[in-house]
């Protein structure tokens, strides 16, 4: 392809400034009026109780970050994964924010947009690479095979454990965004297996959700959510696995 | 009746931008007035919030971000009738037409970051910060956006010249 193509394109998609008619204008206008005057403000508006929902959970998820300085924080933005059948195939959509719980530590050195508000996420300050681009240095995840737990005089350090839940955490998150569930599932699956115990268990398990749902494995993802929710009926990413299998 | 005056003042200002916006996400233009009346109950409810020092319209691209993707999810669940837009051909679309259905088949993450850098011209930081997505996110995203519709316009190149040979046989 020639690069005039690609910038023909962008010509012709800043040039596309759509605005309303003003009887749209008005109209809309006096909608909004009456919903506000209606009370509460979200009368026929379900669209933006959601959005506020989101909004407030996001800013008490930022909050619970700032506490906690070792524990993976799965932070589901805007995010969400909808199943969905478009001509009868099951399909999965990335549909805002990320679509993956995005695995953040809270106190890691490093951190590049979290500083820049409170809604901002946390990034990985270790082990970054683009979320949506390759996978970090773990390299491909290999269905099936469990890597050889490491022999006791061989045990990593606390920081390599954690930097290793990190690695398969975020490969999961990561495959998730690429649309790539079963990776998502592969990853998780060496986790689970390399930490049974994990401390990071309610964010595997958020995940483990998102990407059966994503996979099409509408069943399994269900009873997973509602283990989920029996194992962990306060968390914060009830909202998101709920809506994983919705 | 009429609107609160702070909420007033946003809507007749930044109308257009937040219905371009909406449009530039995916919104059609038949859901599109629906869509925006639900951000400006958004807008409503959190202008308080707002540090009026700082530029509304990356704030405004946060929260028009969230409503499309709350349309999208209603969409993709079938709860919004949807259609999927066919792969436009060279010489039977007008080219506005066929730039705005390429961009409709970018994942919706990456086609909202493309938006706000490529079209609105928002820096990477203000993109992250008012989409909550790491700062490397945002780049990367962009990358594959651009990828994506560089590939979509080879694509569309190569029909072009397959229907210009056929039609030179």
């Amino acid at each position: 392809m020639s690069g005039d193509r690609y910038d023909e394109l962008l010509d012709e998609l800043r040039a596309d400034d759509v605005a309303p008619p003003d009887d749209v204008r008005r109209r809309l206008a006096g909608r909004l009026s009456s919903t506000l005057a209606a009370g509460a403000g979200l009368a026929g508006a379900d669209l933006a109780g959601e959005v506020l929902q989101e909004l407030g959970s996001e800013s008490a998820r930022t909050a619970a970050a700032s506490v906690v300085s070792t524990k993976i924080a799965v932070l589901m933005t805007a995010a969400g994964v909808a199943v969905g059948g478009v001509g009868g195939a099951v399909g999965y959509h990335v549909v805002a924010g990320d679509p993956a719980p995005v695995v953040a530590t809270a106190g890691d050195e490093g951190t590049e947009a979290g500083a820049s508000g409170a809604d901002a996420g946390v990034d990985l300050g270790v082990d970054a690479g683009p979320l949506d681009g390759g996978l970090p240095d773990a390299g491909p995840v290999d269905a099936g095979v469990a890597p050889a737990p490491a022999a006791p005089s061989e045990a990593p350090s606390e920081e390599a454990s954690r930097r290793r839940e990190r690695v398969l955490l975020r490969q999961a998150q990561s495959a998730l965004i690429r649309e790539r569930p079963q990776d998502a599932l592969t990853a998780l699956a060496r986790h689970t297996r390399s930490f049974p115990d994990s401390s990071f268990a309610e964010e595997r398990g958020a995940l483990e959700v998102q990407a059966l749902a994503a996979a099409g494995r509408a069943d399994e993802a269900r009873r997973k959510a509602a283990a989920f929710e029996a194992a962990y009926p306060d968390s914060i990413f009830v909202s998101r696995v709920r809506a994983a299998v919705r | 009746m009429s609107l609160p005056p702070d909420l007033a003042s946003v809507y007749d200002e930044h109308l257009d931008y937040v219905w371009r916006l909406l449009s530039r996400f995916g919104v059609p233009t038949r859901d599109r007035e629906d869509v925006a009346h639900d951000l400006f109950v958004v807008v409503h409810r959190k202008l308080a919030d707002f540090d009026p020092e700082r530029p509304i319209r990356p704030w405004l691209a946060g929260i028009a971000f969230r409503v499309a993707a709350a349309y999208k999810r209603r969409k993709m669940a079938g709860e919004i009738p949807s259609e999927l837009p066919e792969l436009p051909r060279h010489d039977r679309v007008e080219a506005r037409q066929q730039a705005a259905q390429l961009l409709e088949r970018l994942p919706f993450e990456r086609r909202a970051v493309f938006v706000l850098a490529e079209l609105e011209g928002f820096t990477a930081p203000e993109i992250s910060e008012q989409l909550a997505v790491p700062l490397n996110t945002v780049y990367s995203r962009l990358r594959l956006a651009r990828r994506d519709l560089r590939e979509l316009a080879r694509t569309i190149d190569e029909e072009a010249r397959g229907v210009r040979q056929l039609e030179g046989a």
